[in-house]
């Protein structure tokens, strides 16, 4: 447990002092944002609140993407991967420190993802507020276990930045599924289905377990 | 390091060859009942590519049960060989899986004039194949030796997951549209039996020829590797030590 | 019916042309291993 803190804390230190993951995250997914803008036929209101729960979180997944290359690559440069996998006993806990401050990063580019996607297209999502952070943060559990897990694997090949998405987007479609609906539920009813829930609840925790125990496989040096 | 750069020993190499006699036997009794089989009332003649298009389905999911179970056995064991029996499952899985999405929508194309719909078996049948793309990719991108049998084992295992949790997924939210045939309802006409039998048997026994071949020219490439590298473990393997 | 020859037809090659792949390679995969056992021997 105390290794999981460590982790995470040196993580999150080390973001904080440079900031480069979560700025690059940003600017990437407002940028989305704006290719979406071009991308779409003119029109706000109804149509685009359709189509906006698959939108945000095509932005949310991109930025991911962008935000989990870089998760390993201060360790690559600096040869810290056998540091980090010293201790077999605590390689699960590794990956918990590592991918809960994934979490915590992507979370804050999607809060401001969305909120800049609601002033953009002029949809409300501040009224549903609390359901959508919940399946945001589900989501976001979701993306973070594999993408955490597969960025370590991808670090140590060819063509890391490829192998990456190429691993991890097959992997997230259970996840989007889950929220994308939960999303749009949360906007239209004003609350996700308890379908949307259970199925995220459902995959992140199988995801977690698997990711948990491979990731033993792959720090192994 | 030769017991290492084993696994394809004397039982593997009967099985190919009787699967493979098998094989030719099944070959005709399978071309004989497909040109007899009755024509389907409603969709003519193209309902015939059901005895291969299904039987394809088996040996392509049957290819990733392979890869994952040889990759978990590989995580579990360190025995090279559970590796080399991953990677033949991905082969001859993907083969299968390619053609599964290659039939499928030529009989599509030619009932309902539409070369594709995402209706939930096809999109996963899609996805299985993105995932054995992955699989195959990680693999030629990683650096080789136990780190590439390890990665794979791994992203082997959340595959595993990933294909019955998403099946399950569609089937609960998407469902744009049916699978027409409704194999599952068991509506098999008259006669239909016995080619949709043959046919499944017929293409089950040449994925386990493809498999064991596969597997056995893996273990050895990988006996000729170990052996180039090191000449004195080949001597020994000669004198018998 | 085009549809139908066109479907099996794929398969047919397919797999066909994959066999022939596999026993050349297992057939290369044998001869550099006597090549390899001769060279040592030699």
């Amino acid at each position: 447990m105390r290794v999981l803190a460590a982790i995470l804390w040196k993580d999150l230190v080390t973001e904080w002092r440079s900031r480069d993951r979560v700025v690059a995250m940003l600017v990437f997914s407002l940028l989305v944002v704006m290719v979406f803008h071009f991308a779409l036929p003119d029109g706000t209101g109804r149509e685009i609140a359709t189509h906006a729960p698959g939108l945000l979180w095509v932005a949310f997944v991109f930025a991911a993407l962008i935000g989990l290359n870089r998760a390993f690559a201060m360790e690559l440069e600096n040869d810290a991967l056998a540091g980090l996998a010293l201790t077999p006993m605590d390689r699960g806990w590794v990956f918990m420190g590592k991918a809960l401050s994934n979490v915590l990063l992507i979370g804050i580019a999607q809060g401001l993802t969305a909120a800049a996607f609601a002033l953009v297209f002029d949809i409300d999502l501040l009224s549903s507020a609390g359901s959508l952070a919940l399946v945001f943060l589900l989501g976001t559990l979701g993306i973070s276990s594999v993408g955490t897990l597969f960025s370590a694997m991808a670090a140590r090949t060819r063509f890391r930045e490829v192998l990456l998405p190429i691993l991890l987007l097959p992997a997230l479609f259970p996840v989007l599924a889950g929220a994308v609906e939960g999303t749009m539920e949360a906007i239209r009813d004003g609350g996700a289905s308890f379908a949307s829930i259970q199925l995220l609840l459902v995959v992140d925790g199988i995801y977690w377990i698997i990711c948990f125990i491979g990731f033993d496989f792959v720090l192994d040096e | 390091m030769t017991a290492e750069t084993n696994g394809f020993g004397p039982v593997a190499t009967r099985t190919r060859t009787a699967s493979g006699a098998l094989l030719g036997v099944l070959l005709i009794a399978y071309a004989y009942t497909v040109v007899t089989a009755p024509i389907d009332a409603t969709q003519g003649v193209i309902q015939k590519i059901l005895y291969v298009h299904v039987p394809l389905a088996y040996g392509a999911y049957l290819g990733f049960v392979v890869t994952a179970l040889g990759g978990a056995l590989y995580l579990w064991k360190a025995d090279e060989k559970w590796d080399r029996l991953a990677v033949s499952g991905a082969e001859v899985g993907v083969i299968f899986c390619t053609l599964m999405l290659v039939t499928g929508p030529i009989w599509a194309r030619g009932t309902w004039g539409k070369w594709w719909s995402w209706d939930p078996r096809l999109t996963v049948t899609l996805l299985l194949w993105f995932v054995y793309l992955a699989y195959l990719l990680l693999r030629n991108f990683s650096e080789g030796g136990s780190r590439t049998a390890r990665f794979a084992g791994v992203y082997g295992l959340v595959g595993a997951a990933l294909i019955p949790l998403n099946y399950f997924v569609i089937e609960i939210f998407g469902g744009r549209g049916m699978h027409p045939e409704n194999l599952e309802r068991g509506s098999l006409g008259e006669g239909m039996g016995m080619p949709f039998v043959i046919g499944n048997l017929t293409l089950f026994v040449a994925f386990a020829y493809l498999l064991l071949l596969r597997w056995e020219v893996e273990t050895l490439r990988a006996r000729n590797l170990a052996e180039s590298v090191d000449p004195v473990a080949l001597a020994r393997e000669e004198i018998g030590t | 019916m085009n549809y139908l020859i066109a479907a099996y037809g794929v398969t047919a090659v397919s797999l066909a042309a994959y066999t022939l792949h596999l026993v050349r390679e297992r057939l290369r995969a044998r001869e550099s291993a006597s090549r390899a056992r001769e060279t040592n021997n030699g």
